[in-house]
């Protein structure tokens, strides 16, 4: 009893393996002929071609408008970001200069009040010291004008004293040099032919 | 008719301009009596032998005093009193005997050089008067002080 039981269960399982195999090979054959039968159907029907490309296409189109909503907003906020980050960039760097300016113009102005105080303090001491300079010198000028006047006058007095005589003899004598106190017209006569060979020179002669 | 001359004894300037000023007056037809017209319109009919005054022979006479006058050198001669005539002639036949006619002597008067004479060539100015005897002796006795 025992040896029918254990031989049923072998020939049982065998029997279900069988069946199993069968059942694989049908399905792969099912599957087979389904994909030959598509194959065929996109071969040989160009409808049903269109109608798959179309559907791709809607597919793709609908996949390409999620995704450009999604870019530009994510390109939006980049914008946006960068936007912002420029605006207080820029208005740092304004707040910045604006303090730096004023802060550079108080010293300036600071410095420049400085400078005028200290130039018309310098001014006026240079003034002072130029007409003290002046004064003295006008005065030294004097002095030297002042003694050259009297030893010019000594010195005439001199000249007039022990000199006189000759002195003006020569002055008059060179005032007269050549002068002949006569009739103007030999004296030009004699002037033109002591000059003579220079006239002569320069007019020509016929 | 022949070559118009001028008379070499015409050398002074304003001998020349008044001989053509007269002329120019002749041609205008504002003819002078003869005892208006001057001793040098005279000499210059004499010397060229001219006995009638036509408008053709004014012409001639002024074109021979215009010439004389154009591109002569003028030589002024200035004095602080005015020459008498005899002076001025005396000058005038100095450069006429060592120029020629080339050279044309002009007077004038300048009380201011006090005496002597300045005689100005084209070229040069030679000054013989008191003022710049003065200046010199001035400057001389400037030097005498000064010494």
């Amino acid at each position: 009893m025992g040896f029918d039981a254990r031989w049923l269960g072998i020939i049982g399982s065998f029997a279900v393996a069988l069946l199993a195999l069968y059942m694989m090979l049908r399905e792969r054959n099912w599957e087979q002929q389904r994909f030959r039968k598509e194959l065929k159907q996109a071969v040989l029907q160009p409808d049903f071609v269109a109608a798959l490309r179309k559907e791709l296409e809607k597919d793709v189109q609908k996949h390409i408008t999620a995704s450009m909503g999604l870019l530009t907003k994510e390109v939006n906020q980049v914008v946006g970001a960068v936007k912002q980050r420029t605006i207080d960039g820029v208005d740092a760097a304004l707040k910045e200069n604006r303090t730096m300016l004023d802060k550079a113009t108080q010293e300036e102005i600071a410095a420049l009040a400085t400078l005028v105080t200290s130039s018309s303090s310098t001014l006026r001491q240079s003034i002072q010291a130029l007409e003290t300079n002046v004064q003295a010198t006008h005065a030294e000028y004097e002095s030297v004008l002042s003694d050259y006047r009297s030893q010019v006058v000594e010195r005439v007095k001199h000249l007039v004293d022990e000199r006189a005589a000759d002195t003006l003899a020569t002055y008059l004598q060179s005032s007269l040099s050549g002068l002949e106190l006569g009739d103007q017209q030999d004296l030009i006569l004699a002037r033109l032919d002591a000059n003579k060979a220079a006239f002569i020179e320069e007019l020509g002669h016929e | 008719m022949s070559k118009i001359v001028v008379p070499s004894s015409i050398a002074t300037l304003e001998r020349l301009k008044y001989l053509a000023v007269e002329l120019d007056m002749m041609e205008a037809g504002r003819k002078p009596a003869r005892r208006d017209v001057s001793a040098d319109f005279l000499l210059l009919l004499d010397e060229n032998a001219i006995d009638k005054v036509t408008r053709d022979v004014l012409a001639a006479l002024r074109a021979s005093v215009a010439a004389a006058l154009k591109g002569r050198q003028i030589v002024r001669i200035t004095t602080a009193l005015p020459l008498e005539a005899s002076g001025e002639q005396a000058v005038a036949k100095w450069f006429r005997a060592q120029i020629g006619s080339k050279a044309l002597v002009s007077f004038r008067t300048d009380a201011q050089i006090l005496g002597g004479v300045i005689i100005q060539t084209p070229a040069h100015r030679y000054d013989f008067s008191l003022l710049s005897g003065l200046a010199d002796g001035r400057t001389k006795l400037v030097e005498m002080v000064s010494a």
